[in-house]
């Protein structure tokens, strides 16, 4: 069975209670002890508080390989929304064109040359920028 | 003519206008969310908590302090993909905002300008040229505002279900960030317990000999100082993982109502989850700020 995030954070609970047992052992009979044992306890305590530390760091890592998929999976979301978002702003653009047009449908009925090749002008202008 | 053109100009406003929302919670929300999910300053703490806890360690502990490198350069390992995991998150949430928010107003100054010159051109009559601008305006958020809910319905539905997993292993990661802490406060706790034990041990030797009677009490007012700021810390994770909670039950509200995403209640909603992602921000940034 594969061990999941949380199974290696709960290990990692585990064995940092247990070093937090040997470091009572240990302070609480500290004047009964030989130095020795002082120091076999004291490395004993660490190595457990270490292997603690690097069960968080295999919890973290399982979690990092697990949601890989669904990292590309919102990558290519966020690329649609940003897609869309240029789209609304290139329909804005036609919007604006669409507004020169109306200024250029007024003029026809009057009939002006001088006047709707204006409008012709003002509709060009905005097509290209 | 020009009469006629603006009635029906703004009975096409008026028409697209009744279906216009205002999506400005939904775009809070993305704002909010983006700079939440872009704090790494947890991440950067559990990736350097390894070098902290050798500070805890005695010169003579080779073995162990040679553990915590290896530790320290897998964590860093870590963190470009750790990174990762953020930025998707802020990126995506940016875009929402984006999206859902009425940030396109590049031309709504091209559209006046056009506006004011065909008026100069006796194209359109002077006095109508105020109402032109404002309805070509509306006309134009009105007629995006339609697109841009259809594509918003459209970007929830396909980001949910991996948003809600990065979410879910991103929470799983900070939890791993607070555990961290729990390391840490146990080497930083059995550290001192040693160093006073050997003060107090000292402490007690008989006169005439290397005694350091004050050692055990300064040791312990410093432990007592430094002591708190783990819970700190850990109020500052707890947060910041309420934060992610709440986007993750947002959005999922978001998902679940995609198809009347102007809805009243829904919006409430959404400007209540943002409230309670602004306060667990403030108090992640000012938890984390005081260690």
């Amino acid at each position: 069975m594969k061990l999941s995030a949380q199974d290696a954070l709960d290990l990692a609970t585990a064995f940092r209670q247990a070093a937090k047992a040997v470091g009572d052992y240990l302070y609480g009979n500290w004047n009964d002890l030989s130095a020795a044992d002082r120091s076999r306890l004291r490395s004993m305590d660490v190595t457990l508080m270490n292997v603690a530390t690097d069960l968080v760091t295999h919890a973290v890592g399982i979690a990092i390989d697990a949601g890989q998929v669904s990292l590309s999976d919102l990558s290519t979301a966020a690329k649609v929304a940003t897609d869309t978002f240029q789209s609304i702003a290139n329909a804005k653009k036609a919007i604006v064109v669409a507004t020169a047009l109306i200024g250029l449908a007024a003029t026809i009925p009057t009939g002006n040359v001088a006047t709707i090749a204006a409008a012709l002008q003002n509709l060009q202008k905005c097509t290209v920028t | 003519m020009h009469k006629h053109l603006t009635v029906l100009v703004y009975a096409i406003a008026l028409a697209l206008l009744a279906g216009c929302a205002n999506l400005a919670e939904i775009q809070e929300f993305g704002k909010l969310s983006a700079d939440s999910a872009g704090y790494t300053r947890l991440t950067d703490e559990y990736l350097t908590a390894p070098e902290q806890q050798k500070k805890y360690t005695l010169a003579s502990e080779t073995d162990a302090r040679a553990t915590l490198d290896r530790l320290g350069k897998e964590r860093l390992q870590q963190a470009e993909q750790l990174k990762l995991y953020h930025r998707a998150i802020e990126g995506y949430m940016t875009a929402l905002a984006d999206l859902a928010g009425d940030q396109v107003t590049a031309y709504d100054k091209e559209l006046g300008g056009l506006v004011d010159s065909a008026a100069k051109g006796s194209l359109i009559a002077k006095d109508e040229t105020a109402s032109l601008k404002a309805i070509s305006g509306l006309l134009a958020d009105a007629a995006t505002d339609y697109y841009r809910q259809r594509r918003l319905h459209e970007v929830i539905e396909r980001a949910n279900a991996p948003l809600q997993e990065i979410l879910r292993h991103l929470t799983a990661m900070v939890e791993g960030y607070s555990a961290a802490i729990e390391d840490e406060r146990a080497a930083f706790t059995a550290y001192y317990r040693l160093l006073i034990a050997t003060a107090r041990e000292n402490g007690q030797r008989p006169p005439g000999t290397m005694r350091e009677p004050a050692a055990a009490q300064l040791i312990s007012d410093t432990f007592d100082a430094q002591a708190p700021s783990f819970d700190t810390r850990k109020k500052a994770v707890n947060a910041y993982l309420k934060t992610l909670k709440t986007i993750a039950e947002a959005h999922q509200n978001l998902y679940d109502n995609r198809d009347s995403l102007s809805n009243d209640n829904l919006l409430a909603a959404i400007k209540n989850y943002s409230k309670r992602i602004r306060d667990s921000y403030k108090a992640f940034h000012q938890l984390a700020g005081n260690n």
